[in-house]
């Protein structure tokens, strides 16, 4: 395959990635902030959700594999596994390493939840929350369109969604009418335990 | 939760199933324009500032070959032309 084609393919595939990230972050908070709305049930969030995180690890596989198997950049398969050991741009290019290492762990651990149980699945996915923004300055510096007016939109754009969706979980009024007294109760329950 | 009637939850499957279908379809769309306006914006063609290793070596052979190609040609160019006329003008005068 032409070396240019598979570059083009890199940018291509990793700018289409960071949109399919941030919206499966989105969707993700507006899972856990159990958002629902007419003609649109909560399951319908969180299996998009799912559905959506295994199409971005295809995209993010495609711009992995057309990064490492192109001649022209030969950065070797090393690079994808080992952080920080690119010869091109070592901390940007280590950055996307870590972001791609943390989306596998957050989807494995996903895969296996059950396995797992659900305290140790939702503390992995946690991790989530660390992989999008490191995936985005990724982006910015390591990306040859990290300064090109359309990879500026397309982060404008993911970054505006992410953060509009942590904001509304953060300062919306919850939308279980049970939830301040399932906390409440939590509380007591955990200082009658404590004490 | 909202009870919800049997035909709403398989209209919201379809819906469902819809919407990922698309989004797929619209991702590998996306690839593909991407990488067109990719290649637009920064084609990478030799002699260009894109690639990493490239840019540098070639931008510096461009201005080594292009620095030699200049002072080839000052020689026959109205600055060199006038600065010998000077440098002659001079030498009349000391003489």
């Amino acid at each position: 395959m032409n070396d240019t084609l598979l570059w083009y393919t890199t940018r291509g595939a990793g700018a289409v990635s960071l949109l399919l990230l941030s919206a499966v972050v989105t969707l993700g908070v507006l899972t856990a902030a159990r958002f629902e709305a007419p003609g649109w049930p909560r399951f319908v969030t969180a299996a998009l959700h799912r559905n959506l995180s295994l199409t971005a690890l295809v995209f993010l596989a495609l711009h992995v594999l057309t990064a490492v198997t192109d001649p022209f950049a030969h950065l070797g398969l090393t690079v994808a596994i080992v952080p920080f050991t690119s010869w091109y741009r070592p901390l940007w290019v280590g950055l996307g390493t870590i972001a791609v290492e943390l989306v596998v762990a957050v989807a494995v651990t996903s895969l296996l939840r059950r396995r797992l149980g659900h305290a140790a699945w939702r503390a992995v996915h946690w991790l989530a929350y660390a992989a999008w923004p490191v995936a985005l300055v990724h982006g910015v510096g390591a990306g040859t369109d990290g300064t090109s007016d359309w990879m500026v939109a397309i982060d404008v754009f993911s970054a505006g969604a992410v953060l509009t969706a942590v904001a509304g979980r953060l300062f919306a009024p919850r939308p279980d009418p049970l939830a301040d007294a399932r906390d409440r109760f939590r509380t007591r329950v955990q200082r009658e335990i404590s004490r | 939760m909202t009870p919800r009637s049997p035909d709403a939850r398989d209209g919201a499957l379809r819906r469902l199933r819809g919407l990922t279908a698309g989004v797929a379809a619209t991702a590998v769309g996306a690839v593909a324009v991407f990488a067109a306006v990719a290649a637009a914006t920064i084609p990478g063609q030799p002699g260009t500032a894109a690639r990493a290793t490239t840019s540098t070596s070639s931008s510096s052979t461009v201005t080594s070959s292009s620095t030699d190609t200049s002072g080839g040609l000052q020689i026959t160019s109205t600055p060199q032309t006038s600065s010998s006329s000077t440098q002659a003008h001079a030498t009349t005068g000391g003489s």
